[in-house]
């Protein structure tokens, strides 16, 4: 009897354990292929996007310019198995495979797919065919591929008065015989010449149109992401096609949540992997996409970022400036440092060429125990350049962009950051910057003050287009303005949009204070006076979302992919978690460049410094373990910035102690690239 | 015959007689309404429906849960039985089956462990009416009376437990996890605990004994019972990491879980004035405990009872005080499931009711703590009856309103009859008999009962091509699917003029619906085509 109901049990599982039914098909894809340009037929092909509009416009892969009509090719032949006269449907996908969540992943509706331009095309017929037949399509990879209401919103290309359209306006008034004889007449009475009058009326025309212009599809808000694509083909029956979700058959609406299902999550591992009649396949070629900024395309400058009324102009040219046409061209714009007047610069009165091998330690501790209970120090605050395009320059010979913190002359005592902003956004990817900084430490290993910084920072910050996903723990994102204490905690939230990822160079100790390590005590220490070390610092700013399951405070060793890493975060509010590490400053200066990568994933992000492309090392991973990843859009910032001694308490030269800079110091981009 | 009665003492059809008595306001109205009552009567059907009847408007909106939640068991058991009779019948017989053998179980395990104290089984008496009785968490109450079945057949067989015995718990277990999570953590919860409690017992005299003893006789069965939960608790581990809760807690003050267990507020159903009897109880258990704690302790320190003897009788009082630790740690609403501290409090009551009437108690003692239970409890039963048909006779007015109603057809409520605490899902009978579609299924929308909601294609319900979301009648909807449909019926229970919500429904509906049906507080618009 035991033994009985014990082989019924066994029985019951084993049939619950493989009674899985298998699909059936009434047709078959006997090919599949996938690129068949001729341009693109090499096995490793990668495509450099053009970027020449994408400020503005986006990118599209592949442009005019690049391949005959702008679209990639594909063909596929399909055989009937019955003679069933069911009429087929197919549709192409693509999807970013380099940065994409896993097809079963919660997140796989965030990875960057598409189909189709236009979202009224959703599956097309397939023309009635006897046993076999080839198709032979095309498809184009965009920005906001989903069209996405999110991404809908004042036309950038309409944002700052563009001369060509006053000219175009002007001249279809003039066209038009009633506007302009009704010009003529408000010229008369308003007392005005004829032109005058066209101008204004131009101008007010165009203002009225950008009024109406604030809902464009702004493919550029959501670039696709650098990296690999693959391609899915999905045949339907007519029968299968009535059967599938409205949102599997238009991917440009959400489900009932509000969330969009991913097509290939959808079909090769969700309900459509299931079902008759369905056949999805995956193209046999892969393309690889990369982007490189065109550092001599000119520094635009934003000046409604200055927060002056009025603007110095006198080192604008062609090369920068604020013309429509470094707007629409220019990848890159000058970047203005926020000045946080928490944290004034109480700086000892002295100009010196740090850098200089005649100021030497002792020098620097004199000045310490001269100043350090004198009243004789300069109030100020470190400041950001007042005079666009003085510091920065784009040079279109060399295709590099020059930096220049500026020395000061007797009697000037000022501390200026200098930096430039990238203008066209990522999500993802490897970005890899060759850089000449300017050197930090002297001979004597005394800091001019200095922290050279490529970073990444949310586009747009706080626009609702570029949110971060949903942090999903009861401490949510801490805003970048909640003040740095507890009561930050209680300001937390949901959703944020700030994000940053920044490599931070600069003289100062690898080590945290001994209040960071377990105990409190038995921390590693060091004299780094005494060393010719820098240290490279790099931080991920997640807002102290608690969602990451080792969200942690204090220096925490953290194993990742076999590597041993200290990650540190200064308390439960600190919005950001930082790795210190320490390089020879030779190692790093004594180049012509160096190369700075963050690579960025999904689920982690990796920092990688090296001499040239191919022989870099990992100095930093974070995953999501440990700190919120990002997953809104980025752009590239390289700047050179006076930082607050409060900001590094472990820096053996204190920035107010450190003496004005007396002669320029220069630093040069050379090349910035995302793949 | 005879012989068969006289099987039985006079005490055990004293029990039976109490046991009916304690089930008859069950049967003083002609329906017994409970708040999720409707809901279960609609998903009932929805699940008849979508086996039998391939046809059914339902496969258009509904599907089975794919995931194995628990809530399954009443549903199957109402099926079933609605198969052979009418509905209402078919859930007085679900609710008569457990007040009978939740209190017969809980009487064999004392029997079980202490066969002295039959009179003591009566304790359980008033604790099955419980506020989530009446609120319709009938698989709340099945895990219960499955907990309970467990409990006795694990003490029962524990020391001999055979292959066939094992499967028999397990399918206690899946029982018990398929009526309701939280019955099967305390189920689970026992047979550990009672588990090293019988091993201190029978095992414990020396040292030696019980190192010898400790891989046969106690890791062995707890490793075979670990083996056979795997299933289950991978079906448990999989329900809560689908189910963050991040933000969603609710904690209640811990004065206010205090009062909860000297209140015995599980024991408050409708209205305040239960309390009164409640917190009567309470002080009368709480006096005999402390005596019945002393008298035992006393006797501990005198070596005239063993400790080590009493073992398992003391471990329904450690399970009682874990619960209450878990009492302060566990948020009330997790934002999946509510009354989460009253079911804690309710099993606090029960553990503390079974360690009660297992101690050694002097006989006449035991008579008389038991009449003054049954005394206190009987306003209560009366209080029972009467907001039994309370329920009822709000009911009546919707009662057949589905006649009204064309069959295939989409309702959604509009409920602002405040006074009637009890009646939100009442619209939910409309679809018992009925094939009709009524938007405020909220089982289907919670998933994790048997039925839910074909999400992927609920189409855009509208009003004169309105979506829903967009006039006040928040029911489920899909404002993305380009695939409109209009609702048919709007039902609306209570008034509220005044309110911008219930002005702005009634505006829309003398624009585009008419009047059809109305009784009272009850009326039912058709819209127009």
């Amino acid at each position: 009897m035991q033994k009985a109901v014990f082989h019924l049990f066994l029985l019951f599982v084993m049939v619950l354990t493989f009674s899985c039914g298998s699909k059936k098909s009434t047709f078959e894809i006997i090919s599949f292929n996938a690129i068949t340009n001729h341009e693109l037929q090499k096995n490793d092909s990668i495509i450099e996007t053009d970027l020449s509009n994408a400020p503005i416009e986006g990118i599209r892969i592949p442009s005019t310019k690049q391949i005959k009509g702008g679209r990639f090719s594909f063909d596929f032949t399909i055989t009937k198995k019955s003679s069933t006269p069911e009429k087929l449907y197919y549709r192409l996908y693509y999807q970013n495979c380099s940065y994409k969540f896993d097809e079963s992943h919660e997140y796989n509706g965030e990875n960057f797919y598409g189909s189709w331009e236009s979202d009224t095309i959703g599956f097309k017929p397939i023309p009635d065919f006897k046993d076999k037949t080839t198709i032979i399509d095309s498809l184009t990879i965009i920005g906001n591929p989903r069209n996405e209401q999110l991404y809908f919103g004042p036309n950038p290309k309409t944002q700052i008065d563009n001369p060509e359209d006053l000219i175009n306006t002007i001249n279809f008034i003039k066209d038009n015989k009633d506007w302009y004889s009704a010009i003529i007449q408000k010229a008369k009475s308003e007392n005005r010449n004829i032109d005058e009058q066209l101008i204004l009326d131009a101008k007010w025309a165009l203002s009225e149109k950008k009024k109406n212009d604030t809902f464009s599809n702004n493919r550029l808000w959501r670039n696709p992401r650098m990296g690999k694509y693959e391609f899915m083909l999905v045949v339907i029956s007519e029968s299968q096609l009535n059967h599938i979700p409205y949102f599997i058959k238009k991917i440009n609406l959400p489900n009932i949540n509000g969330t969009f299902v991913n097509p290939f999550s959808y079909f090769k591992v969700g309900k459509g992997s299931e079902m008759d009649n369905v056949v999805c396949v995956i193209g046999n070629k892969k393309i690889n996409t990369r982007s490189k900024f065109n550092l001599g395309s000119g520094i635009y400058v934003d000046t409604k970022k200055l927060g002056n009324e009025s603007v110095n102009k006198t080192n604008f040219s062609s090369k920068c400036g604020d013309s429509y046409s470094l707007y629409s061209h220019a990848h890159f714009q000058q970047y203005f440092h926020w000045i946080n007047k928490d944290f004034p610069l109480k700086n000892i009165p002295e100009i010196k060429d740090v850098m200089d091998p005649s100021f030497t330690r002792t020098e620097y501790e004199r000045y310490e125990k001269l100043y350090s209970t004198s009243n004789n120090l300069i109030d100020t605050y470190v400041n950001s350049s007042d005079c666009p395009c003085k510091t920065v320059n784009s040079d279109s010979t060399t295709n590099t962009i020059t930096l220049v913190n500026p020395g000061n002359k007797e009697g000037e005592f000022k501390k200026e950051h200098v930096g430039v902003v990238g203008r066209i956004g990522f999500t993802y990817g490897k970005w890899r910057a060759k850089i000449k900084f300017p050197e930090l430490i002297n001979k004597h290993n005394v800091w001019n003050g200095l922290t050279n910084a490529f970073w990444l920072l949310a586009q747009e910050t706080g626009t609702q287009w570029n949110q971060r996903r949903e942090c999903r723990s009861s401490i949510g994102y801490i805003p970048k303005t909640a003040p740095d204490n507890n009561s930050a905690l209680t300001m937390s939230k949901k959703k944020d949009g700030y994000s940053e990822i920044d490599f931070e160079i600069l003289k100062e100790s690898q080590y945290w204070p001994m209040t960071s390590y377990p105990g409190k005590k038995n921390g590693p220490k060091e004299h780094a006076a005494l060393l010719d070390d820098i240290t490279v610092t790099c931080t991920n700013w997640d807002l102290a979302c608690h969602e990451p399951r080792k969200f942690d405070i204090g220096a925490q060793k953290n194993i990742i992919e076999e590597m041993e890493f200290i990650h540190h975060r200064w308390d439960n509010w600190y919005k950001a978690l930082t790795t210190k590490v320490a390089v020879n400053h030779k190692e790093v200066f004594g180049g012509e460049y160096y190369y700075f990568e963050i690579d960025w994933q999904p689920t982690k992000i990796i920092w990688r410094i090296g001499p040239d492309k191919n022989n870099m090392r990992i100095i930093c991973i974070m995953d999501e373990t440990v700190s919120a990843i990002p997953n809104n859009q980025m752009v590239a910032l390289v700047t050179q910035e006076w930082h607050n001694q409060e900001w590094w308490p472990m820096a053996p030269f204190k920035q107010n102690f450190v003496p004005f800079p007396k002669k320029d110091i220069i630093g040069k981009i050379l090349e910035i690239e995302v793949e | 015959m005879i012989n068969c009665f006289k099987k039985y003492s006079w005490e055990n059809y004293l029990f039976m007689g109490l046991m009916l008595l304690n089930a008859l306001p069950l049967f003083t109205s002609s329906h017994f309404i409970t708040l999720d009552g409707g809901a279960h009567a609609y998903n009932t059907n929805i699940i008849s429906e979508l086996i039998f009847n391939k046809e059914s408007i339902y496969h258009d909106y509904y599907q089975f849960n794919p995931e194995p939640v628990p809530n399954w068991f009443t549903h199957i058991l109402l099926v079933i039985f609605k198969s052979v009779m009418p509905y209402f019948l078919a859930e007085k017989l679900v609710v008569f089956i457990y007040l009978l053998l939740t209190p017969l179980f809980f009487r064999k395990i004392i029997l079980l462990i202490n066969p002295d104290n039959k009179t003591l089984s009566y304790l359980i008496l008033p604790f099955v009416h419980f506020l989530m009785l009446y609120l319709g968490f009938f698989n709340f109450c099945y895990g219960i009376m499955f907990s309970f079945i467990g409990i006795y057949y694990w003490t029962k067989h524990v020391n001999e437990l055979s292959l066939k015995k094992w499967l028999v718990m397990f399918m206690l277990c899946v029982f018990t996890y398929f009526s309701h999570i939280f019955p099967f953590v305390v189920l689970v919860m026992y047979c550990m605990s009672s588990l090293f409690c019988l091993y201190i017992k029978n095992y414990a005299s020396s040292f030696k004994q019980f190192i010898s003893n400790l891989l046969a006789k106690f890791i062995k069965p707890l490793s075979i019972f670990i083996l056979l939960l795997l299933p289950i608790l991978y079906l448990l581990k999989n329900y809560f990491s689908k189910r963050p809760t991040y933000g969603k807690e609710v904690f209640l003050e811990p004065m206010d879980l205090v009062k909860m267990f000297y209140k015995i507020k599980p024991l408050q159903v409708y209205d305040d004035t239960e309390l009164k009897y409640t917190k009567c109880i309470f002080i009368w258990l709480a006096i005999v405990a402390i005596i019945v704690g002393i008298i035992a302790l006393v006797n501990y320190f005198r070596k005239k009872f063993s400790f080590r003897q009493d073992f398992l009788k003391h471990n329904f009082l450690f399970l009682a005080l874990v619960l209450t630790g878990l009492l302060f740690l566990v948020p009330d609403d997790d934002g999946y499931g509510g009354f989460i501290s009253l079911r804690i409090v309710l099993f606090i009551w029960y553990f503390f009711i079974f360690w009660l009437a297992v101690q050694k108690i002097n006989r006449n003692l035991q008579y008389v703590l038991i009449l003054a239970v049954l005394v206190l409890q009987s306003p209560l039963i009366f209080k029972r009856v009467k907001g039994i048909k309370w329920t009822a006779s709000n009911f009546k007015n919707i009662e057949k309103i589905d006649e009204y109603i064309e069959p295939n057809s989409t309702i959604v409520q509009v409920f602002n009859d405040e006074a009637n605490w009890l009646g939100h899902h009442l619209s939910n009978y409309i679809g018992s008999k009925k094939p009709i579609v009524v938007l405020d299924n909220y089982e289907a929308s919670k998933e994790y009962f048997p039925i839910i909601w074909k999400d992927d294609y609920m189409p855009n319900l509208t009003i004169n091509n309105i979506s829903i979301f967009e006039t006040c009648l928040y029911w489920k909807s899909n404002p993305y699917n380009p695939n409109k449909k209009p609702v048919d019926y709007v039902l609306m229970i209570g008034q509220k003029p005044g309110h911008e919500c219930y002005d702005k429904t009634i505006n829309l509906l003398d624009v585009n619906g008419k009047l059809v049906y109305s009784i009272e507080n009850v009326n039912l618009y058709r819209i127009n085509k």
